[in-house]
């Protein structure tokens, strides 16, 4: 019965075996795949998408500087639930826009450090508020909403350069009831996501 | 440390970099000869053609970047995990350009992808439609992609439980939706068998 519902739902495969792909030994996948080898790839750059803000905020300096020279982050940790829970939205500052301050490089395992992190899209922006519902819990929580509070309407629009967008998905890490910049915290690009999982695991 | 000994050990960290390079591309190798047909097939069982092919240009990126990362077992799943959110990331990009959930496959000649068997197998393309995407998803990735509930775990991110649990409901539903039955009573009557509550 089993092997007969999966032989029929075949028939509805719209790649089936008279589709043809592309072989991986003509010459435009090998092309392709010498392309794709030739991409630079270091951990030690913020992942594209994921670049460091104009705009930097003292929260951010403070936290992954906290990071290097203690690295002490005791709270949440690999094997936290990752399923979102109801409750009371987790409160999140995106910091103090009026200080300059100066990024480190990014790096998975600063990354790795982080107290918390999760995926979450943002449901509502309004005024200096940007919520998110909590899609997966990567670390160090479990609520199912989050509200990203800025000082003025300009931050909460901002995720370190970044626009937050009613819709979108973010990748956010944050320290203290701080959201963490510089690469640490931006839009849910498959690179980005591809770190956190290397952190935290998927 | 002699000024010999630094030299040496700066020729043994080249080679040594070297070698790493090659074997790093060596695997990649191996890896795409393995991969690259299996993903293509399940983005454009997924996405437009165009779409397709652009998604796996960032797919094998992240395998590339990845690649220390990558499981010795299981790949191919982690693969598909891969381009599962590379695909959820396409489809939220569409909708923000669009105004559309989800772009389907449109090119000329192309039979849109949910129109699929629509005219040879009505009952079942029809039973299948009408299945929430979630169990579409789990059912796509078990008869088209043939996955083993342990491997669809891996793509979606589960446990293996949970992934057979979400494979026996949706076979559960699609089953009553071709008898001409409520699919939700499948899931009633597993709340039922487990004794846990349906929200």
């Amino acid at each position: 019965m089993t092997e007969e519902l999966r032989n029929s739902l075949k028939r509805l495969d719209p790649m089936q075996a008279a589709v043809s792909t592309e072989s991986p030994t003509t010459e435009s996948s090998r092309h392709r795949m010498e392309r794709v080898m030739s991409t630079t790839t270091h951990l030690t750059t913020p992942p594209s998408g994921a670049r460091a803000p104009k705009r930097w905020v003292p929260a951010l300096a403070t936290l992954v500087v906290a990071a290097v020279t203690v690295g002490v982050f005791t709270f949440g940790g690999r094997g936290a639930d990752p399923v979102a829970v109801a409750g009371p939205p987790l409160e999140l500052s995106l910091g103090d826009s009026s200080v300059l301050a100066s990024c480190i490089v990014f790096d998975v395992a600063i990354l790795r450090d982080m107290p918390m992190a999760f995926e979450g899209t943002v449901t509502a922006v309004d005024g200096a508020r940007g919520t998110l519902t909590v899609d997966h819990w990567y670390k160090g929580g479990d609520a199912a909403e989050a509200v990203l509070t800025g000082e003025s309407e300009d931050m909460v629009s901002l995720i370190g350069a970044f626009p937050l967008e009613v819709g979108s998905s973010y990748l956010v890490t944050a320290t203290d009831g701080n959201v963490n910049f510089c690469g640490y915290s931006g839009p849910a690009t498959p690179e980005l996501r591809g770190y956190f999982e290397e952190a935290f695991g998927a | 440390m002699r000024s010999s000994d630094h030299q040496s050990d700066q020729r043994s960290g080249r080679a040594d970099s070297g070698q790493s390079d090659l074997d790093r591309r060596q695997r990649f190798g191996e890896m795409y000869a393995t991969v690259y047909e299996p993903l293509q097939r399940y983005l454009r069982r997924r996405a437009s053609i165009d779409d397709a092919d652009e998604i796996l240009d960032d797919v094998l990126l992240v395998i590339w970047q990845r690649l220390p990362a990558l499981p010795a077992a299981d790949c191919l799943p982690w693969c598909y995990g891969v381009a599962r959110r590379a695909l959820a990331n396409r489809r939220r990009s569409n909708a923000r350009r669009q105004g559309l959930l989800v772009r389907l496959a449109s090119q000329p000649g192309q039979v849109p992808i949910d129109e699929v068997g629509l005219d040879d197998y009505p009952a079942l393309a029809s039973a299948f439609r009408h299945l929430p995407e979630p169990d579409r998803e789990v059912l796509r990735l078990w008869a088209w992609e043939g996955l083993e509930p342990r491997e669809i775990a891996t793509v979606l991110g589960t446990s293996a439980n949970a992934a057979s649990l979400r494979l026996t409901k949706a076979k559960k539903k699609l089953t009553r939706l071709l008898d001409g039955q409520n699919p939700d009573d499948a899931g009633h009557k597993e709340c039922e068998d487990t004794g846990e509550h349906q929200s």
